[in-house]
This record gives C-alpha cells, sequence and structure tokens, in this order.
C-alpha cells in the first residue's frame, strides 16, 4: 500500500514514517507525526497524527489533528479533528470535535468552552 | 586591532596569489592590521588564541572552512569578532554568511556588520555552521570535489554517481535533551542551529534526516551537488533540540564545517559560547566578476 504524506512546511517538529520514539516529545511549535511513539506529547501549536503514525501515550496541544491511530488521552484548547482513518483509543477533552465517516472512536469526550480571545478595541482610520 | 591569519595552503595557495592586493585594499579602507602565516594544521587556533591574548578584537581568518573552523577554536572570548576572506576550494561557511569573494570580504570587514551566533560543539570541538552524519560526510571522503578543468570535473560527476548508487543507509538511534530516545534507519544527519539557517529564531539546534530517497530524488541531487556544490539537503524529519546523542551501526564518519572530523558515536550539543561574525547577509550577493580594484 502506498504511503500517503505528510505536508512538512511551516512546521517545527516533523517525525516522518519509519522513525521509532520513546519518550516525551515537547514544542513550543507545530508537531507532524507519521512514525511510532511510546510516550507523549505536549505542543503549544498544532498537532498532526499522519495516516502512518502509531502513538501510545496522552497528548495534548492547541489543536490536534488525527488521521493515524492513537492509544491515550487527548487534550486540546481549540479543535480535535479524527479523519476517516483515524483511530482513537481514549478520551477527548476538546472545545471542538468532528470525527469523519469511517474513523474509529472509543472513549469518552469532555467538551469544554473555547478559549475566549482578546478582541482589539476598534480604531477609527479616518480621524 | 584586526588581526589577520592567512592559511598559504587553502585554496590551492591562492592566498598567495591575492595577498599583496588584499592588504593595499584593507590599508585603503583603514583596517590594516597584523598579519600572521599558518605553517600546519592547528596553527591557526593557537594564533587566534593568542591574538585576543594580546587585545586583538578582530580576528580575520584568510583561508577555507577548515581554516575558519580553526580560528574559532582558539577564541575563549565573547567580545571578539571574526571576519572571513574567503579564498579556500568551497568556503561554505563564508557563503553561507553572505561573504563571497575577497573583494566584498574587505568591504565587509570595514563596514563591521556583525550577527552574533551561540556556537554548537562536538565533544569539545567547536563549530559554526553543521556537522553531517552518512550521505554528505561520505560523500566528501569519496570524492575529490572543487576541481577545475573538464577532465577533473567528468571524474567527479563519475566517483558522485558512484558513490550515491552504492552508498548504504545505516541504523541511527539518537538520545535527544537526555529525555527522548528515537531510532530509524537513516540515508543522511545533519544537525545545524536554527539561528544560523534563520537570524529570526532562538538558537537551537536542528535535527534533520531522511531515509533512503527515491532514485529521481537521487538524481536530482547528485546534479545539484555536482553543479551548485549544495550538499543533500531532503528531509522527512526534523526535530530541535539543546544536546544529542549520535549513535550509529555501523559506525559513520562526522563531517563539521565541510571538514571530516572523527566518527560516531558523537554528542553535539548547543554551547553558550557566543561569537560575533562580519556577515554580508541581506545584502545583495555580488555580481559572479567583481570590479577591478585600481591601486591607488
Amino acid at each position: 500500500m502506498a504511503r500517503k504524506e505528510l505536508s512538512l512546511s511551516g512546521t517545527e517538529t516533523v517525525i516522518g514514517s519509519g522513525v521509532k520514539l520513546k519518550g516525551t516529545l515537547n514544542s513550543d511549535g507545530d508537531i507532524s507525526i507519521d512514525g511510532e511513539l511510546k510516550g507523549a506529547i505536549r505542543s503549544n501549536g498544532n498537532l498532526t497524527i499522519g495516516p502512518n503514525a502509531s502513538i501510545e501515550g496522552n497528548v495534548s496541544a492547541l489543536n490536534v489533528h488525527v488521521a493515524g491511530l492513537l492509544e491515550g488521552n487527548i487534550k486540546s484548547e481549540n479543535e480535535t479533528s479524527i479523519e476517516g482513518s483515524g483511530k482513537v483509543k481514549g478520551d477527548i477533552h476538546t472545545a471542538l470535535l468532528s470525527i469523519q465517516h469511517g474513523a474509529i472512536f472509543s472513549g469518552q469526550t469532555v467538551m469544554r468552552d473555547l478559549p475566549t480571545s482578546k478582541t482589539e478595541p476598534e480604531v477609527d482610520d479616518e480621524q | 586591532m584586526y588581526y589577520y591569519i592567512l592559511n598559504p595552503a587553502a585554496g590551492r595557495g591562492k592566498v598567495s596569489q591575492i595577498e599583496q592586493r588584499l592588504r593595499d585594499r584593507l590599508k585603503e579602507l583603514g583596517i590594516s592590521g597584523e598579519f600572521a602565516k599558518t605553517t600546519g594544521p592547528a596553527d591557526a587556533t593557537k594564533m587566534a588564541y593568542a591574538a585576543v591574548a594580546k587585545g586583538a578584537n578582530t580576528i580575520v581568518a584568510v583561508g577555507g572552512d577548515g581554516t575558519v573552523n580553526e580560528v574559532i577554536n582558539g577564541i575563549k572570548k565573547d567580545n571578539v569578532a571574526v571576519g572571513i576572506v574567503p579564498v579556500g576550494k568551497q568556503n561554505s561557511l563564508a557563503k553561507k554568511l553572505g561573504v563571497y569573494n575577497w573583494q566584498q570580504a574587505a568591504e565587509l570587514l570595514a563596514s563591521r556588520r556583525l550577527s552574533s551566533f551561540n556556537l554548537m560543539a562536538a565533544g569539545s570541538h567547536y563549530f559554526l555552521s553543521d556537522l553531517s552524519v552518512g550521505y554528505n560526510a561520505h560523500l566528501d571522503k569519496q570524492v575529490d570535489s572543487g576541481s577545475t578543468g573538464l577532465k577533473n570535473r567528468l571524474r567527479e560527476i563519475s566517483q558522485t554517481f558512484t558513490h550515491t548508487k552504492n552508498f548504504e543507509t545505516f541504523k541511527c538511534k539518537l538520545t535527544i535533551d537526555d529525555d527522548l530516545k528515537l531510532e530509524a534507519e537513516m540515508f543522511s544527519l545533519e544537525v545545524t542551529n536554527q539561528k544560523f539557517q534563520d537570524p529570526a529564531t532562538a538558537n537551537k539546534l536542528v535535527l534533520t534526516f531522511s531515509e533512503r530517497p527515491t532514485g529521481k530524488q537521487l538524481g536530482s541531487q547528485v546534479f545539484k551537488k555536482v553543479w551548485s556544490k549544495s550538499s543533500y539537503d531532503q528531509f522527512h524529519s526534523r526535530l530541535l533540540a539543546n544536546r544529542v546523542l549520535i549513535e550509529t551501526s555501523p559506525e559513520q564518519s562526522v563531517m563539521i564545517d565541510s571538514k571530516l572530523s572523527g566518527r560516531t558515536p558523537v554528542v553535539v550539543r548547543l554551547t553558550e559560547k557566543k561569537i560575533r561574525f562580519v556577515c554580508g547577509r541581506d545584502l545583495p550577493a555580488p555580481t559572479k566578476k567583481p570590479p577591478a580594484i585600481v591601486d591607488a
């Protein structure tokens, strides 16, 4: 079966298929992973779990996108999405959740409010 | 005070061809200083150390990547600036800093545009730009690059193709920041400083590595290597770190700043040691043929 490729542009941490990791993967930026990991992932940006990925451990990020296998809990500040090829065995704490047709999800969801964004006061340029 | 360290062996003796014109130009620009010539390996390290101890605040390496590498290993103080007058075979460090030829280098030294970078270290050896394991390091050992003349270029192309076709991937284990262990079959592994690639970012090690590329990717890479002298730059994984232990099976050559420097295993770390480099980055690259400098 042909491997699907991850999009790499603009991502701080990229783990390709065929790579095995053990431990905690931390990043201040975005993470894309298409390999195997036993441990945990913590990102202050977006986390993409690619179609060839297999993760055993909890993950937390701003947004979490799952197209591969995840056995662990998800904690996301904003949105969690599971693609049709995605399998999640664990609980999801998130503000927004989307699960595509064909995805497998086994666990509980805890929905929370979206973080409030600070709005800038409008400035009248005409003055 | 400017202190110029000339490596007469760099660039197949090119230093002696330009030395007088360089001295004259530096004098015109008001940055003439003390000149010294190396006589063997590691001389530039000792000379840079001694010059700083005597009070030199700008050390200029007149040579290739090896000379620059030796100079930065001799500087123990933070407030010293390093300049490069590129006269080596490849001058990849100088090019990465935006320094392309001796004439432009002299102008940059006079304008003193400085950028500060944390050095990396492999063991006790400090370096500025990159450390390679795998294809790039092995290629450098197998292929006599930097040659001129059609016959030599054809030989270089033939060697590059043969090497690329025969190069085997290797098993690699990385221990990142003592916390994360990684295993992968690799074709090429590079370690560099994120800030060196992009001055807007923080100093941090960037590890990039690739699995065996497809035939098409390799063909394209061989073309780039032969014609533009660029290293293999495709990657499929990328991580940031402060420290990494690199272990391979079988052992692999390690190339630091374009110079072969031992074998794996190796520990690479980002150090607190900062050096200010005279840079031409963000300036337009000079035309291939710089304007002739007329003696006053």
